[in-house]
């Protein structure tokens, strides 16, 4: 089995010689590199803080708005009560300088 | 590297042969040798911006980055594997029959010799034979000193040649 003019190094060359994969490897291989490229960790945190922020968005949008709008529902009661006071205080000014006026006329 | 999708796949055909190769012969595992391709491949991928970036851009520096991290993957795969028992050189079997032209069972007892010598000389054997690089390139590609390089070359061979000479004698 082994010839008389062995030569290791050639019959090494001629016993490594390159050998291709199976004929479906590049077919099968992009698949998973599409797949893999989703798992990656940077890709799926994007995703991830893509989809939070898109959330979050409209969720602190709806919030100011509500709180613009009660905080502009307090300043017309504020006012309101202010008017009311106002009014009522000026009464009773009125009262009492009127009874000052009757007790110095006496 | 080319970024493109078409580019990438293209790339990978024209050095699939040389990394499955390479991974296969140290190996001596189809379906892991595969693995390890895909792997070395989507590392590329991954990587391809770097890569360009260190002038990867030539098909001869893609060529040396895909022997270079070929090479570091099955040590690895072999180390993590244990694969080293798996074949012993007191283990290969004597081929059966004599034969005028090439015996095709030469190759298989040579190749199951080299997939049996320990890792780093093992790979420094197939970049060498399979590859046909100079020492130095082994050197450079999975950084050790070229003085060990040739030491790992010469101590390989002698102990391939012993084993053949033993062979050829236990037939006579």
């Amino acid at each position: 089995m082994i010839p008389e003019d062995f030569d290791l190094e050639r019959e090494l060359r001629q016993a490594l010689r390159p050998v291709e994969p199976s004929r479906d490897f590049s077919a099968r291989f992009a698949p998973r590199r599409a797949v893999r490229f989703w798992r990656r960790p940077r890709g799926v945190l994007a995703i991830a803080a893509s989809l939070i922020v898109a959330l979050l968005i409209p969720i602190g949008a709806s919030r100011y708005r509500e709180r613009q709008r009660r905080g502009e529902q307090a300043r017309d009661q504020l006012l309101t009560a202010l008017r009311i006071t106002g009014s009522k205080l000026q009464k009773t000014r009125q009262q009492v300088v009127r009874q000052l006026n009757r007790r110095d006329s006496i | 590297v080319s970024g493109s999708t078409a580019g990438f796949a293209d790339l990978v055909r024209r050095h699939q042969r040389m990394v499955f190769s390479l991974a296969y012969h140290f190996l001596e595992d189809w379906p892991l040798a595969e693995d390890i391709t895909q792997e070395v491949f989507l590392q590329l991928y991954r990587e391809q911006d770097a890569v360009a970036r260190d002038r990867f851009d030539s098909d001869c520096h893609v060529r040396y980055w895909l022997r270079k991290v070929t090479s570091h993957r099955c040590i690895d795969a072999a180390r993590k594997r244990k694969l080293r028992p798996r074949l012993n050189l007191e283990d290969i079997g004597e081929p059966a029959a004599r034969e005028e032209f090439r015996d095709p069972m030469l190759g298989e007892t040579l190749r199951k010799l080299v997939a049996a010598l320990p890792e780093t000389p093992r790979m420094v054997v197939l970049l060498r034979y399979q590859e046909e690089m100079e020492p130095a390139e082994i050197a450079e590609t999975i950084g050790m000193p070229l003085a060990t390089v040739k030491s790992h070359l010469h101590r390989s061979l002698t102990l391939l040649r012993g084993k053949m000479q033993r062979k050829k004698e236990l037939v006579r």
